[in-house]
């Protein structure tokens, strides 16, 4: 039960640290969508920034400290992803998720609300669990989801530069044809 | 100290997630703009009026073309840039399925386009013809280069110009093999 307990924190700390940064890196999308949900444009830009704060600090929460607030702050952000994914199931135009980033594709609404159990599931095993490794191993369960995460982009960007580098040499060829 | 650098690379972990994101990024703003310009594989139908659906050997191709079931013919110049552009990425093998042939001027520049690209007949499996009179594309009333016509159970059905080699190896035909064992191969054998 405590590998299990473990590897839940794992899942959801790279999740919620994921979503946090990359939607940190375009806040304006995120507002953006924000604004599609019916959120008031002046305070879309503000609700994203906390949205992002909290998503951050739940993910180093869970990693350093399982306690209420941190308990808290996952069950609320699940429950509002689920209301977001509602509010655009009824929307007439589709949402895009900007969930994990700007680039996102998938549509906003079923994901999250099958998404809403399987959180309140993982935070049951976790308050029933309460993990808590002394400092040195927090320090290290804090480096193996941040390697996991950067091995996963470092493997998409390898992916994107073999991508690019087939798109570079069929653009020469093309603008061979074209200034013939 | 221990606890100090465990933490460091975690940082500097999530550092290069932050930064492989940015990367990540701009491949696909660089993707977008060349898009935008319309320089990324972008192949034209070319019309074929009464030349679909004849025999390619009727039109001076090889004869065991009329028997293919799937195969791309690509012609290609030796004055045209993209040609040369295209027989530079073969490495002096064709891919199954692909024929090709080469209009040149004269024997001797297409001996020379031949012999850069280290084209022959043994390398290509016989599947290169030389058209030095143009008798080929002007059988089939070619204007441009290159072309790759479609053949289907050994007819012309379809032609379109052949911007780049990704492009061109998007539209060769795929053989689909059954991956057996000699060994299942012989049971087989012996149980008849």
């Amino acid at each position: 039960m405590r590998s299990l307990a473990l590897a839940v924190t794992l899942v959801m700390a790279a999740l919620l640290l994921w979503a946090g940064l990359e939607k940190a890196r375009a806040v304006k999308s995120f507002a953006s969508v924000l604004r599609q949900l019916g959120v008031p444009a002046a305070t879309a830009p503000v609700l994203a920034r906390i949205v992002i704060a909290l998503e951050l600090s739940a993910g180093l929460g869970l990693i350093y400290s399982v306690s209420l607030p941190t308990i808290t702050a996952v069950t609320g952000l699940a429950t509002a992803f689920a209301c977001a994914g509602l509010i655009a199931l009824r929307r007439p135009q589709r949402i895009v998720c900007s969930c994990f980033g700007p680039y996102g594709t998938r549509a906003l609404g079923r994901d999250q609300l099958i998404a809403l159990p399987l959180w309140l599931g993982g935070v049951a095993i976790l308050w029933s669990q309460r993990l808590m490794p002394p400092m040195t191993s927090r320090a290290s369960l804090l480096a193996v989801v941040a390697l996991g995460m950067a091995s996963m982009r470092v493997a998409a960007a390898v992916h994107a530069a073999y991508v690019a580098h087939g798109d570079r040499r069929s653009a020469r060829e093309m603008y061979l044809w074209l200034n013939r | 100290m221990a606890q100090s650098l465990t933490l460091a690379v975690g940082v500097l972990a999530l550092l290069i997630f932050a930064l492989c994101g940015v990367v990540i990024e701009l491949f696909r703003d660089v993707r977008q703009l060349r898009e935008i310009n319309g320089i990324l594989d972008r192949p034209l139908e070319v019309d074929l009026e009464d030349v679909a659906g004849t025999f390619p050997s009727a039109h001076g191709l090889p004869t065991g073309l009329d028997a293919a079931a799937a195969a791309i013919i690509l012609v290609l110049s030796d004055r045209c840039a993209t040609c040369h552009a295209l027989a530079g990425g073969f490495n002096g093998v064709l891919s199954p399925g692909l024929w090709v042939v080469l209009e040149a001027r004269s024997p001797r520049s297409a001996e020379e386009f031949l012999a850069r690209y280290e084209l022959t007949s043994t390398s290509t499996g016989g599947r290169l013809i030389v058209d030095v009179a143009g008798r080929i594309a002007e059988s089939i009333g070619l204007r441009t280069t290159p072309v790759g016509f479609r053949v289907r159970e050994g007819r012309i059905v379809s032609a379109t110009t052949i911007p780049s080699l990704r492009y061109l190896t998007s539209i060769l035909p795929n053989r689909v093999r059954l991956e057996r064992s000699p060994a299942t191969r012989m049971k087989e054998r012996v149980r008849v």
